[in-house]
């Protein structure tokens, strides 16, 4: 699912993922559960943002980084 | 005597079998970059179908999308392939829906490359070289291939035949049997044969079997 436009612009699920890491980490399948979307969906979401600096992955579980946090404000 | 070293020729690629872990790969699709391992977790019919805007290939994407709800409420994704653009299978997906009023929720691999498609086996080039035959791989959530089918270009799928595979297979994971021809859900399952003269005098005797003899026993689940 892809998250980030060609011009850089956050996709309104990738909006939707950041706002719940907002809350705190969270495992993939509870992003999935959320979003009401397939986990295989989500995980290819949160590779994507990932690499674009956004969020990191610790034990499983995804957080913001401060580039994230700043997409929110 | 010396001895000369065979020349260096590339082993041929194994194609993946029943029982086989199923070959991880990264892939661009409808659905952005996918990989196998996205997947870990839930069951996968993973299918090639020959080439978008096509006729028989557009009946087997609207049965796919018929059966797929109920390929979910079993825990099983869907995914297609075929060596077409991301474009063309955007394309034909909202021409499906525009002129068939059917949405296509699942995605499907772009194998511009045949990446994939060679991975799996998929191409068979008797039949043609530039399209993948219509193979079916049903993948277990631990990522092992469990199911292997093919047909040819001019024979669309059974949609419920791939269904009532799924299911079976799920059925022998969860209690331990196998499944009879033409099984359907609800139907008696088929116990394991008993591999000791002990264990066959036994099975005779068990209470709730049916047995025709004693290797030919099926039990109500």
């Amino acid at each position: 699912m892809p998250c980030i436009q060609p011009d850089g612009t956050l996709t309104l699920t990738a909006m939707f993922v950041l706002k719940s890491l907002g809350e705190g980490p969270l495992p993939p399948e509870e992003i999935a559960r959320r979003l009401g979307e397939p986990v295989f969906k989500v995980r290819g979401s949160l590779r994507e943002m990932m690499g674009a600096g956004l969020i990191e992955e610790a034990e499983g579980a995804y957080r913001l980084t401060e580039l994230g946090r700043g997409k929110l404000k | 005597m010396s001895v000369n070293p065979e020349p260096s020729v590339p082993a041929p690629r194994a194609l993946p079998r029943i029982g086989d872990p199923a070959p991880p790969f990264t892939a661009e699709t409808t659905f952005g970059t996918l990989k196998l391992e996205d997947f870990k977790g839930s069951w996968l019919v993973l299918f090639s179908h020959p080439a978008d805007f096509t006729p028989v290939c557009t009946t087997e994407f609207l049965a796919f999308a018929e059966i797929h709800s109920e390929l979910r409420a079993l825990n099983c994704e869907l995914m297609g392939l075929s060596i077409d653009s991301v474009f063309s299978h955007i394309a034909w997906v909202r021409n499906i829906e525009e002129k068939m009023g059917v949405k296509i929720d699942f995605p499907i691999i772009a194998d511009l490359n045949k990446e994939v498609a060679t991975l799996y086996g998929m191409i068979n080039p008797g039949e043609s070289k530039t399209e993948t035959s219509r193979a079916v791989f049903v993948i277990d959530p631990q990522q092992v291939v469990r199911a292997i089918i093919y047909y040819p270009l001019t024979t669309g799928r059974n949609m419920h035949e791939i269904l009532r595979l799924v299911k079976a297979l799920q059925t022998t994971d969860a209690h331990g049997v196998a499944t009879p021809a033409n099984w359907q859900p609800g139907d008696k399952v088929i116990l394991p044969p008993p591999r000791t003269v002990e264990a066959a005098a036994e099975r005779v005797a068990q209470e709730g079997v049916e047995c025709k003899d004693w290797y030919f026993c099926k039990k109500a689940l």
